[in-house]
C-alpha cells in the first residue's frame, strides 16, 4: 500500500512510455467505457446474486474419493438416513405417560413428517406405525398391535387410560426401540441407561430402569431428502415456526429441544441473512475511517463504492458459476472489503496529493493511476499467494476461497485503483481540502524508530521469543519433538506410535474437528448484548446429548467379500421350462438354496457380536441393525406358549447351534426329542418373513432385500469430542483387524475400500466415483458423521504443514525475485514463520480449554495460508519504504526508519483497523466457523504489524541487506 | 422398527378372503333403484366372497397364484427385483361347527418361506376375534397370533388389510354419483427389463375386457379419524357389482389407484367372480404391487373333511 508513496512526482510527466504510463493514458481517454464496462459488469454480477449456491453441505467439502466419504455417500444412496433430524419434548412435572403429552407427541409427530422433504416412512418415534406392541393378547396369541392407534388417542377418558396404558407396557417390553426413544432418570435427575454395562439389554437393566427411573422425554427421529440442501432458508423458517408454536402452547409443562444434521446447516445460512445488518456495521466503520483520513465525502464514498462493486462482482461470479458453498464463504466478502480498502486509500491519498500540487483533477488521476498502478498490482499479487497455494488442496471450500479470493482480489486493479481516479475527474472533491498530517502519525514513528535504535530494542526480541515460547508450549511442540526422536523402542507407547505415524509434531494442537462447534459458538457476545446469549442448537444439542443415546451415527457398511450369483435370466431355462443353467452359475430366488451373507446364521452372529462389542464401546450410546429384527423374531416365536416373549430376553439371539443346544427348551420338537432347527434355514426364513411382513422399504434402511449380500449397522456416538471420535474410529477399525479371519467375519468386509467404483447420488442424477486409498493400512472404512468427522480429522493432519510450507515457499520466492535479495526474502519469511507459530500456539491455547470452535480444524487451517499471504503485505511495504528512505537520507538508518515509520507504519496501522472492522460481523454471529477463521487472521495480522513494525527493522538493521544499505542500486 | 411376522401370518388368508370361493350366503339379486349403502352392501358381498361354498387355489402344473410387489419409485434401480411369493390356499366356507364361520389354509410353495402355513379361523360371533396359526417348517412349530389393524399394510405391498378385508360398509358415509360406462383399460404392472424372470413374466397386462360397462360410481367418505385417505371413488359394474377401480384422495389428492380384474366363474349368479388380478399404484410414491391368480389353479367344491383344515396337515405340508 505505501509503496505508492514512493514515487517521486516530480519524476513523471504525461509524456512518459512506461506501461504504468500508457495504462493510465488509455484509461482517462475511454473513461467513460471504462467506468461504463466496470458498471455494466457490476450490475451484471448483481443480478446473478440471487443464484448464489449456499447450501453447507458437508459431504461436498471433502474429496468424493475418500474411502469415509465414498462410504458414508455410498451409505446414504443405497440405505437413506442421510439427514437426520432429532426432536425431544421432556415433560417438567411428572413421566410422559399423561394423555395430553402423548397426543402432543402424536401431533407433534404427524406435523414433522409433514414437512417439506421428510422421508416420512423412515420417521421413529412413538406414533411410528413401526412401533408395534411385542407381547400376548389375553388369549394368549402373539400380539404386535400398533402402541398407538393410527387415528391417535380416543376421546373418552376411560379407553384414553387404557391406551396409554397399553402404550406404557408395549414400550417397556420394546428392546429394540425403548432405548432408542425414551429418556429415563433417576431421582438425582441422572440418566438411567437400559443398556447395563456390557452394552446388552438384560432383564436386570430393564429391571432398574423401569423401577428406580421415571421416563421423562421422548425423542421423534426423522430423516430428510438431500432437495433439502437447495431451499435451507424456507425449510428451516417452517420447522422453527413448527417448533415455536409448540413451545407456546406447552411451554409451562414440556422442554423442547431439536437437532440434526439439516438443522444446523440450515440454521447457519439462516444466520448469515439474520446478521447480514452487521455488514452495515462494517462499512460504517470503513467509512468513518475513511471520512478521518480524508475529510471529504467523495474520497469516503468513492472508496467504499470500488471495493462494493468487487464485493459484487464476486459475489455474482459465485452465482452465475453455481459453485457449492458453504456459510464459511461469507469471509471473502470482508476479506475483500479489508484488503480492497486498504488499495482504495493508497490511490485515494496520491490523487489529494497530486490534485494539491497540480491544482488539476485529471492531471492529478493520471498520476495517481500510474504511480500505484504497479505497487498494487505487486501487493495484490502477493496477497493472491495464499489463496493460490490453498487451491490446490482438494476440498471445496479451500478451492472456493482461493478461487474467488484471486477473482475478487484481481478486480481490485479495476475497482479501485482505476475507477476511483476517473470517478474523481468526474466528481472532484473541493479544492480547500488540506492534506492533514495527522498528530499521531509523526509521534509513533519518532517513538518506535527511538525504541529500536537504544538500549531498549531488545524489548522487541525478547516479546518475539516470548511469543514463540508460549506458542509451542501450548502447541506442545516439545512432546512432539520428543516422540519423534524416540524411534523404533518408543513405539510401545500408542500415543508416540500416533505422533510418530502421522508426524504429529504439534501433538497439543488438536487438529480433528467438533462438527456442531465448529458450525456455532455456545455463546457469543451479541447474544449477551441482547439478553439472549446461549445459541440454541448447541444448547438442545447438549442436552441430547445427556438424554439420548447418541447424536451422530457410525455406519457401518457391511457387504460380502464373495459376492452373489446374477439372477438367471430368461436364457437359465429351455422352451420347457427345464433348467439350462445351474445353480453354481445362476440364483433362481425362489427355487435356489438362498445365497448373500444375511442368509448365513453364522455371519450373522458374528456380526450380532459385533454389535455387542460396539454397544459396550464407552463412546457408543446404542446401536441398531437388521441384526436386531432377526433376534426379536427369535425371542418372539420361540418363547413357551403362553409365556411373554421379554421374559425370554436369553432367546433375543441369533439360533446358531451353541445358541440353539443351550436353549433346548425353547427350540426341541416334542415329536422328535434329537431335532433341533437348522440355523441356516431358520435364518432364512425369518428373512422370509421380515420381508413379507413388513412396509415396502421398511427393512431398506438396514440390509439389501435384493441381494440379501450386505447391509449396514447404526452405531449412535455418544460423543463429538474429536479425541473421542477418533479414538473411537480407531477402535472400530481394531476390533475389524483383530477379528478379520474369526468364523463369520471372514466372509465380510467393512466399508469401500480403496479402487473401488461406487455409485452414489449427485445433484444431477447417480453418479460413479473411484475411490483412493486414505486410510492407513487399509483398515475399514466407516460412513456416517463420524467417518465424515475422521475423514475431515485426516484431510486436516493432511494439510496443517502442507498448506503453510507451500504458501511460505511461494511467498519466499516472490519476495526474493521482487526484491532480488535472498536476505530480505529470508527475513520476511521469518515474519511469516513467527505468525504461523502464534497460529499453532493459539490453537494449542483453545485446544487445552477445549474450546471446539477454534482449535486447528480444517476449516481454520484456511486461515494460516490466506493470513500469510495478507501478511506478508507489511513486510514488503515497510523493505519497500525503507530502501527509499535510505536512499533519500544518504543511508541514515535512523532518520530513514523514523521517516518509514511514520508515513507506511502509520498507513499500516489504519489498514488493520479497517481489517478489525471488517471482521465485526464475523465475530458476532452464533457462526463459529466464520469467527475462529477471522480471529486467526486478525490474530495473525495484528502480530504482522507489531512485528513489521518492531521487529523486521531490527533484522534488516542487523543483516544489512544490500538492497537497502547500498547506496544507487535499484530495486 | 421391528414389526415381526404378523402380516406376513395372513396375507394369503386375506387373498383367500377376497376370493368368492367361500361359505355360500344367501343374497338375493337387488331388484330396483339401488341406494349407495344398498350398492356397497353388494360389493363386500361379492369381494368377500358371501356367493359360493368352498374353494381352493392349487398349483397347476407350472401355473401357481402369486404375489407380486415392487419398492418405491425412487429406491427401484437396476439389480432389484421385485418380491414374489407364490402359495396354494385352501378354504371351507361350511365348516360342521356352527361356532365357526370359516377355515383358511395357505401354504408358501417357493423362496426361503416354502412350506410355511396359516390356519385361520374365523367365527359366527363377528365381535369375537379371529384366530390364526402359523406353521414354522425350520422351527417345526405352531404359533397363534392377533389380527392386523385397518391401516396395516398387506405383506409388503401398498394395499391395507382394511382395504382387502377388514372395511366393513359401515365404516364409511356413502354417496351415489352419477352413473358412468367403463371407458379405460385396468392397469397392470410394467416391469423393466431388469425385473422380468419366469415368474413376473407371467403377470398379466393391462385388461381391457371392460371398456363400455356400466359403471355405478360411489364416493365413500371414512367415518375414521385422522385416516390416511379422506374419501375414495369407487366404480362398481352395474351387473355383477364388481368393483373395478377405487381412486383413494387424501386433501383432495389423488394419492392410491387400486384396480381389479374380475372374471366370471360361469356360475348362474353374475355376481360369481373371481379377481383375476389385483393392481395397486401409490401416487405419492409409485410404488405399485400386483396379485395374480391364474383361473387354472382354482378348484371347486372338493370333497374334504373339517379335519383337514389343522396344524396337522400344515405340519405335514410344511415338513422339511
Amino acid at each position: 500500500m505505501a509503496s505508492a508513496e514512493q514515487e517521486n512526482p516530480e519524476a513523471t510527466a504525461r509524456e512518459g512510455n512506461t506501461a504504468a504510463d500508457r495504462y493510465a493514458r488509455f484509461v482517462l481517454r475511454y473513461r467513460w467505457a471504462v467506468i461504463g464496462f466496470i458498471f455494466f459488469f457490476t450490475l451484471l454480477g448483481a443480478w446473478y446474486i440471487k443464484d448464489v449456491n449456499l447450501r453447507n453441505d458437508p459431504d461436498s467439502l471433502l474429496p468424493l474419493s475418500n474411502r469415509y466419504i465414498a462410504t458414508n455417500l455410498y451409505n446414504e444412496y443405497h440405505y437413506g438416513m442421510g439427514n437426520i433430524m432429532v426432536w425431544g419434548a421432556k415433560v417438567k412435572q411428572g413421566d410422559i405417560y399423561q394423555p395430553w403429552f402423548i397426543q402432543m407427541m402424536d401431533e407433534l409427530y404427524h406435523d414433522v413428517s409433514q414437512l417439506d422433504f421428510a422421508n416420512a416412512d423412515n420417521f421413529i418415534g412413538i406414533s411410528s406405525s413401526k412401533l408395534r406392541h411385542l407381547g400376548l393378547t389375553e388369549e394368549g396369541s402373539l400380539d404386535f398391535k400398533r402402541l398407538i392407534p393410527a387415528s391417535g388417542l380416543s376421546d373418552d377418558p376411560l379407553q384414553q387410560k387404557q391406551q396409554v396404558e397399553f402404550l406404557k407396557n408395549g414400550l417397556q417390553k420394546h428392546p429394540v426401540l425403548e432405548p432408542l426413544l425414551l429418556y429415563y432418570e433417576n431421582d438425582a435427575g441422572e440418566r438411567c441407561d437400559l443398556l447395563d454395562e456390557n452394552g446388552v439389554i438384560s432383564n436386570q437393566s430393564i429391571a432398574y430402569a423401569h423401577q428406580q427411573c421415571t421416563p421423562k422425554a421422548t425423542f421423534i427421529v426423522g430423516d430428510f431428502s438431500n432437495e433439502l440442501k437447495e431451499h435451507h432458508l424456507a425449510w428451516i423458517a417452517a420447522v422453527n415456526d413448527l417448533l415455536r408454536e409448540y413451545e407456546q402452547r406447552y411451554a409451562d409443562r414440556v422442554e423442547f429441544q431439536i437437532s440434526g444434521e439439516p438443522y444446523f446447516l440450515a440454521s447457519m445460512v439462516q444466520e448469515v441473512w439474520d446478521k447480514a445488518w452487521l455488514f452495515g456495521i462494517s462499512l460504517a466503520i470503513v467509512l468513518l475511517v475513511l471520512w478521518y483520513e480524508f475529510k471529504h465525502w467523495n474520497c469516503s464514498v468513492f472508496p467504499l463504492l470500488g471495493v462494493s462493486m468487487t464485493i459484487v462482482l464476486t459475489l455474482g461470479l459465485m452465482g452465475f458459476t453455481q459453485f457449492k458453498l458453504t456459510t464459511m464463504m461469507v469471509l471473502t466478502p470482508m476479506l475483500l472489503l479489508a484488503i480492497g480498502i486498504g488499495h482504495a486509500m493508497q490511490v485515494t491519498r496520491r490523487f489529494v496529493q497530486e490534485l494539491h500540487r497540480t491544482k488539476n483533477a485529471e492531471t492529478a488521476a493520471y498520476e495517481a493511476i500510474r504511480h500505484t498502478i504497479v505497487p498494487a498490482s505487486l501487493s495484490i499479487g502477493t496477497d493472491l499467494h495464499g489463496f493460490f497455494a490453498i487451491s490446490f488442496v482438494d476440498i471445496s471450500f479451500y478451492k472456493a476461497y482461493a478461487y474467488f479470493g484471486i477473482f475478487g482480489m484481481s478486480t481490485l486493479i479495476l475497482t479501485t485503483t482505476t475507477l476511483i481516479p476517473l470517478l474523481m475527474t468526474i466528481v472532484p472533491p473541493k479544492m480547500d481540502i488540506q492534506e492533514e498530517e495527522k498528530n499521531w502519525e509523526k509521534p509513533m514513528g519518532m517513538a518506535i524508530a527511538a525504541l529500536l535504535t537504544s538500549k531498549f530494542k531488545w524489548i522487541p526480541l525478547a516479546l518475539v521469543f516470548a511469543v514463540l515460547w508460549v506458542s509451542a508450549h501450548y502447541a506442545e511442540l516439545g512432546r512432539g519433538i520428543s516422540a519423534l526422536l524416540a524411534g523404533e523402542e518408543g513405539r510401545s507407547d500408542v500415543e508416540v506410535a500416533r505422533i510418530q505415524d502421522e508426524f504429529d509434531i504439534m501433538p497439543g494442537v488438536e487438529k480433528g474437528i467438533h462438527y456442531p462447534r465448529a458450525a456455532f459458538k455456545d455463546r457469543y457476545w451479541l447474544g449477551e448484548l441482547m439478553g439472549d446469549e446461549e445459541v440454541r442448537p448447541i444448547k438442545d444439542l447438549n442436552t441430547l446429548s445427556e438424554m439420548m443415546a447418541g447424536t451422530i451415527t457410525a455406519n457401518l457398511v457391511i457387504r460380502s467379500r464373495k459376492g452373489v450369483l446374477p439372477p438367471c435370466g430368461e436364457d437359465s431355462r429351455d422352451e420347457n421350462g427345464d433348467r439350462i443353467i445351474g445353480p453354481d452359475r445362476c440364483y433362481d430366488e425362489l427355487e435356489d438354496p438362498a445365497q448373500g451373507i444375511f442368509n448365513d446364521a453364522e455371519v450373522v452372529k458374528a456380526l450380532s457380536d459385533f454389535e455387542n462389542w460396539l454397544r459396550q464401546h464407552p463412546n457408543v450410546g446404542y446401536s441398531t441393525s437388521y441384526i436386531q429384527f432377526i433376534k426379536t423374531l427369535n425371542m418372539m416365536l420361540n418363547a413357551p406358549e403362553g409365556e411373554a416373549p421379554m421374559e425370554h430376553m436369553n432367546l433375543f439371539e441369533i439360533p446358531v447351534e451353541s445358541h440353539l443346544r443351550a436353549n433346548r427348551y425353547a427350540y426341541e420338537d416334542p415329536e422328535d426329542p434329537e431335532y433341533l432347527p437348522d440355523p441356516d434355514s431358520t435364518v432364512q426364513l425369518y428373512n422370509a418373513m421380515l420381508i413379507s411382513s413388513t412396509d415396502a422399504g421398511e427393512l431398506d434402511s438396514f440390509v439389501n432385500t435384493s441381494t440379501w449380500d450386505e447391509g449396514v449397522i447404526v452405531g449412535f456416538i455418544k460423543t463429538m469430542d474429536p479425541v473421542q471420535t477418533h479414538q473411537t474410529i480407531v477402535d472400530i477399525q481394531n476390533y475389524l483387524e483383530q477379528h478379520k479371519f474369526d468364523p463369520g467375519m471372514s466372509e465380510i468386509r467393512v466399508g469401500i475400500e480403496a479402487g473401488e467404483k461406487v455409485e452414489i447420488q449427485l445433484d444431477d442424477g447417480v453418479g460413479i466415483i473411484t475411490t483412493e486409498e486414505s486410510i492407513t493400512d487399509g483398515k475399514a472404512a466407516i460412513g456416517g458423521f463420524l467417518g465424515i468427522t475422521e475423514a475431515t480429522r485426516d484431510v486436516a493432519f493432511a494439510e496443517w504443514l502442507h498448506a503453510p510450507a507451500m504458501t511460505s515457499v511461494t511467498v519466499f520466492l516472490m519476495s526474493a525475485i521482487m526484491f532480488r535479495s535472498w536476505t530480505i526474502a529470508f527475513v520476511l519469511i521469518c515474519l511469516c514463520y513467527i505468525t504461523l507459530m502464534s497460529q499453532y500456539g493459539l490453537a494449542g491455547y483453545m485446544t487445552s480449554i477445549k474450546e471446539w470452535s477454534a482449535n486447528l480444524a480444517f476449516h481454520v487451517q484456511v486461515a494460516l495460508s490466506i493470513a500469510m499471504g495478507l501478511g506478508i503485505d507489511y513486510g514488503v511495504y515497510m523493505v519497500s519504504r525503507l530502501r527509499e528512505e535510505m536512499q533519500k537520507n544518504g543511508l541514515n538508518w535512523q532518520q530513514a526508519l523514523q521517516d518509514t515509520l511514520s508515513s507506511t507504519g502509520s498507513a499500516i496501522v489504519i489498514s488493520v483497523v479497517v481489517l478489525l472492522g471488517s471482521v465485526i460481523p464475523l465475530m458476532n454471529t452464533m457462526l463459529a466457523n466464520t469467527w475462529s477463521v477471522s480471529l486467526y487472521i486478525a490474530e495473525a495480522l495484528i502480530l504482522d504489524v507489531l512485528t513489521a513494525l518492531m521487529f523486521l527493522p531490527l533484522l534488516i538493521y542487523w543483516f544489512k541487506p544490500r538492497f537497502i544499505f547500498k547506496a544507487n542500486e535499484k530495486c | 422398527m421391528v414389526r415381526t411376522g404378523r402380516q406376513f401370518f395372513i396375507f394369503i388368508v386375506t387373498l383367500f378372503l377376497l376370493s368368492p370361493l367361500q361359505a355360500q350366503r344367501i343374497l338375493p339379486y337387488p331388484q330396483g333403484e339401488l341406494t349407495a349403502e344398498q350398492i356397497v352392501e353388494q360389493v363386500y358381498a361379492v369381494t368377500h366372497g358371501h356367493l359360493v361354498r368352498n374353494s381352493a387355489s392349487k398349483k397347476n402344473k407350472k401355473d401357481i397364484a402369486m404375489v407380486v410387489s415392487r419398492a418405491p419409485e425412487d429406491r427401484r434401480r437396476p439389480g432389484r427385483r421385485p418380491v414374489v411369493n407364490t402359495f396354494e390356499t385352501y378354504g371351507n366356507s361350511n365348516p360342521v361347527n356352527s361356532d365357526i364361520d370359516a377355515m383358511q389354509m395357505a401354504i408358501i410353495r417357493s423362496g426361503k418361506a416354502k412350506g410355511t402355513g396359516v390356519l385361520y379361523i374365523s367365527y359366527a360371533d363377528k365381535s369375537k376375534s379371529g384366530m390364526m396359526t402359523l406353521w414354522l417348517p425350520s422351527l417345526r412349530k405352531a404359533r397363534r397370533m392377533n389380527e392386523p389393524a385397518h391401516e396395516d399394510t398387506w405383506v409388503g405391498t401398498n394395499l391395507t388389510y382394511g382395504e382387502l378385508v377388514l372395511r366393513r360398509p359401515e365404516h364409511e358415509h356413502h354417496e351415489l354419483m352419477p352413473d358412468a360406462v367403463f371407458n379405460d383399460c385396468l392397469l397392470a404392472m410394467q416391469l423393466n427389463d431388469w425385473e422380468v424372470n419366469r415368474y413376473t413374466k407371467k403377470l398379466p397386462g393391462p385388461q381391457c375386457g371392460h371398456q363400455g360397462k356400466e359403471v355405478y360410481v360411489v364416493k365413500s367418505t371414512t367415518k375414521f379419524k385422522e385416516w390416511w385417505y379422506d374419501y375414495h371413488i369407487s366404480e362398481i359394474d352395474k351387473t355383477t357389482f364388481a368393483l373395478y377401480r377405487t381412486v383413494y384422495y387424501k386433501n383432495d389428492e389423488k394419492i392410491k389407484t387400486v384396480e381389479v380384474d374380475w372374471q366370471s366363474l360361469e356360475q348362474e349368479d353374475p355376481r360369481v367372480v373371481y379377481p383375476r388380478y389385483i393392481y395397486a399404484l401409490t401416487h405419492t410414491n409409485g410404488m405399485d404391487s400386483m396379485i395374480y391368480v391364474p383361473r387354472s389353479t382354482v378348484v371347486l367344491n372338493q370333497s374334504l373333511p373339517d379335519s383337514f383344515w389343522s396344524e396337522r396337515t400344515l405340519r405335514k405340508y410344511g415338513k422339511r
